[in-house]
């Protein structure tokens, strides 16, 4: 081969190189969007994109009202069931997930989400939600005891999500873990401890039975099974469970918080890379322990723009949650 | 009319010519088998990639959607490649709540299930990189050698080996992107363009990174050809790492600019961080030689890479047949600890040359034990999961039993995986054999 065309073949392959790397890092040539109002007895909505992608159109029946934002627990100085980096790096892509499905959310660390949370009470209503992924409390918002700060701000309507650990079992310092032995499923959800999977030692539990609300999981496209610290559902009463089940234990469970108004989401397993987009998926749907799927439309999108109209009931909350891809490449909510 | 005809047979008759009759039928056994294999394909780590696509089509970049873990150079590739595949109406895959049991589930990678049409799609570029790769080794093999037939084997040896068909069709891996790079580099080297050497070895070491093996042999190969002249020896090494660093930038650069620069190599930390957790002793180590236990031994296989590559370049002969035999054992004494199955892609490659440019026979020993050992291992490792496209879009496979199947066998498959894995030692120690063999008769090779 000739040197000149060793060099036309290099420059070649270099510049197709070269050119995905401006569209990854310069260009971003994608364009997806969406956009609801209303009709007379309902709602209507345009979703529209350059890419190649399926898409889904839900009509959520919340039941109660969800507030927008999101609080995200991340306090490197409090010690954790995780190290510093794991934590960060899935701090990071919850992030990443949640902004391409234009979560608001905020990062606070121990002394903050006290503040949040007390700024609530204080108002009387809960204005944001909390993610907690360390499987931890910290101790500026639960001391063990029924009168601490979290579970006031879940009797007032907060809405808290939970995955990493046991539900209310650390209670988190800068200088360690304080693992309660009992009382912290009854604090919580008002059923015995036995219903929450709880002994750190025991192995990984991935459920395979669909439970009983699997179809509201399907239609979002949730498939998490993981019920290492799984809910035992038999003692509970508003809930659904949108996962799957084993041994009695189910992996993805919407509870209401038994002394009050507020809501706990339980993911039944551990921040990992790939469960994080699904739990940013529930988040931003505002799916709740009361919820209906009312409507469902879905279809294709390439170059191109879909749309329809819903009905709804003026008597009733809904959240309109529209995500593109499989996985997701967008997802907006309207609340209607 | 006559004179169209007969142009038109003449025509036809130089395009065959032109291209080698044995070489057409090479490219045509070699795409058939690839459309064949093409239903057949492992949407695990498929899903990965899919993932990197979305990733790019929601306006993240390389590394942020937490899929990608790789160094950067395919990942460039999958950025264009998804930008052009979005002008096909097709869809990605589907997620399956059949594959909802077994362990470890709960993420996207386990219940996904890609389209056929992704697959084949997908498919495309990597064949259109195996058929680069056969071509430049043909190149290579026909200038050196003015030998079309010892050409043809040469291509056939790389395009028609079944770990590159298994890589590209079925695993759906990038290492003929690798070994393009890396044979690219030789070649260029061969003709003086250090330059371009260094920015081919910088642009193969990015895209998976045992092709750096060579710099041994690169370093030798400039001054044994600089016949100790060694202000002409820094000149062409300054070269070679000019090119290199070049290269190196210009992949680099996005990532520094974004901060992304640790994400690109986290994927090493990842790949060795089992081994830090495993005990036992030294019978335990070599009793279960996974992948990440590499590490491990790389600092022994680095001293044999250093000397075979002395050894090579102190016998008698040609520079350029030197730097092909120095080349192949230091990238086959990679593969003495057993790779990861596709890894090997890259040595078949030089293992091509040094057959066919080199006229060194006994390398089809390690060609055929990679070729097939290999690929055992990995359908042992994949099972029936290679046939959920196939089962989820025809009748001719039902998924539900498939999946099924997969499970029931999943406990055989582990206990003769020990085993398999174990044989993949057998390569590896064929590679020492045959390195030994052509250092020590190293002039009586044919040419």
């Amino acid at each position: 081969m000739k040197t000149g065309t060793l060099y036309v073949l290099a420059i070649a392959v270099v510049a197709f190189m070269v050119a995905g790397q401006f569209l990854a890092y310069g260009a971003n040539p994608y364009h997806t969007s969406s956009d609801s109002w209303s009709v007379e007895g309902g709602i209507g909505y345009e979703v529209s994109s350059n890419t190649s992608s399926n898409y889904d159109a839900l009509l959520i029946d919340t039941g109660i009202s969800v507030p927008d934002g999101l609080m995200i627990y991340n306090d490197p100085g409090y010690v954790s069931h995780y190290d510093e980096s794991y934590m960060s790096e899935k701090t990071e892509l919850l992030c990443s997930e949640l902004s391409l499905r234009n979560v608001e959310y905020i990062i606070v660390d121990a002394e903050q989400i006290r503040a949040e949370l007390e700024e609530d009470i204080s108002n009387g209503s809960a204005d944001t939600r909390l993610i907690i992924q360390v499987g931890v409390l910290p101790d500026t918002i639960y001391d063990g005891g029924p009168d601490s700060l979290i579970l006031e701000w879940l009797e007032i309507g907060g809405i808290l999500y939970w995955t990493g650990y046991t539900l209310g079992c650390g209670i988190s310092s800068v200088s360690g873990v304080y693992e309660r032995e009992s009382g912290y499923a009854t604090d919580f959800l008002g059923i015995p401890d036995v219903d929450v999977r709880s002994d750190p030692y025991i192995s990984s539990l991935y459920a395979t039975e669909k439970a009983a609300d699997y179809g509201i999981g399907e239609e979002l496209s949730v498939m998490y099974n993981d019920s290492t610290f799984g809910i035992n559902t038999q003692n509970l009463t508003d809930f659904i469970s949108i996962g799957f089940t084993s041994s009695g234990y189910d992996s993805l469970v919407l509870a209401k918080y038994h002394g009050g108004d507020g809501m706990i989401v339980i993911f039944g397993g551990k921040p990992a890379i790939n469960t994080i987009p699904t739990i940013a998926q529930v988040i931003a749907s505002k799916l709740t322990y009361c919820s209906e799927i009312a409507e469902h439309d879905s279809g294709k999108l390439f170059h191109s723009v879909r749309g329809g109209t819903m009905e709804t009931d003026a008597s009733k909350t809904y959240s309109l949650y529209i995500y593109v891809g499989t996985p997701q490449i967008y997802a907006r909510t309207f609340d209607c | 009319m006559k004179f169209f005809h007969l142009s038109g047979i003449r025509g036809e008759n130089s395009l065959v010519s032109r291209i080698g009759r044995n070489l057409l039928y090479i490219f045509i056994i070699g795409i058939v088998l690839r459309v064949v294999l093409g239903p057949l394909t492992f949407s695990f780590d498929l899903s990965f990639f899919v993932g990197t696509g979305a990733g790019f089509e929601s306006g993240r970049t390389l590394y942020e959607a937490g899929n990608f873990y790789y160094p950067p150079v395919y990942g460039y590739f999958l950025s264009a490649l998804t930008y052009l595949w979005n002008f096909l109406p097709l869809q990605s895959g589907y997620m399956s709540e059949l594959l909802v049991n077994s362990t470890a589930v709960s993420d996207f990678s386990q219940v996904y299930i890609s389209s056929m049409a992704l697959a084949f799609v997908y498919k495309i570029p990597l064949t259109v990189i195996d058929l680069a790769c056969s071509w430049l080794i043909y190149v290579m093999v026909k200038e050196k050698t003015g030998d079309r037939r010892k050409a043809e084997i040469g291509f056939a040896l790389f395009f028609l080996s079944p770990l590159v068909l298994w890589s590209s069709s079925v695993a759906c891996m990038f290492d003929s992107l690798s070994a393009f790079f890396m044979i690219f580099s030789i070649y260029s080297l061969t003709k003086n363009q250090y330059l371009l050497s260094g920015a081919m070895l910088s642009l193969a070491f990015f895209t998976k990174l045992f092709p750096i093996v060579i710099g041994f042999a690169v370093i030798c190969y400039i001054i044994s050809g600089s016949e100790g002249r060694w202000k002409e020896v820094f000149k062409k090494t300054a070269m070679y790492a000019a090119g290199f660093v070049i290269a190196a930038a210009i992949v680099l650069l996005p990532l520094v600019l974004n901060g992304e620069l640790s994400s690109s190599f986290g994927f090493f930390g990842d790949r060795t961080e089992g081994t830090s957790s495993g005990g036992g002793g030294l019978l335990d180590f070599f009793a279960n030689p996974t992948p990440d236990k590499f590490i491990y031994a790389f600092p022994i296989m680095f001293l044999l890479i250093a000397i075979f590559s002395m050894l090579a370049f102190m016998r008698e002969g040609d520079d350029d047949k030197k730097l092909v035999m120095a080349s192949v054992i230091s990238v086959c004494t990679l593969f003495i600890w057993p790779p990861i199955p596709t890894y090997p892609v890259i040595a078949i490659a030089l293992i091509a040359l040094a057959v066919t440019y080199c006229g060194r026979r006994e390398w089809l020993v390690p060609w055929l034990l990679f070729s097939i050992l290999m690929v055992v291992h990995h359908i042992l490792n994949f099972g029936g999961r290679i046939l959920y496209t196939l089962a989820n879009e025809t009748s001719l496979l039902d998924l539900g039993s498939t999946v099924a199947k997969y499970f029931q066998f999943l406990p055989l498959s582990w206990d003769l995986m020990y085993y398999t894995l174990l044989a993949l030692f057998i390569p590896g120690i064929a590679c020492i054999i045959a390195a030994l063999y052509s250092l020590k008769h190293g002039g009586e090779a044919e040419t």
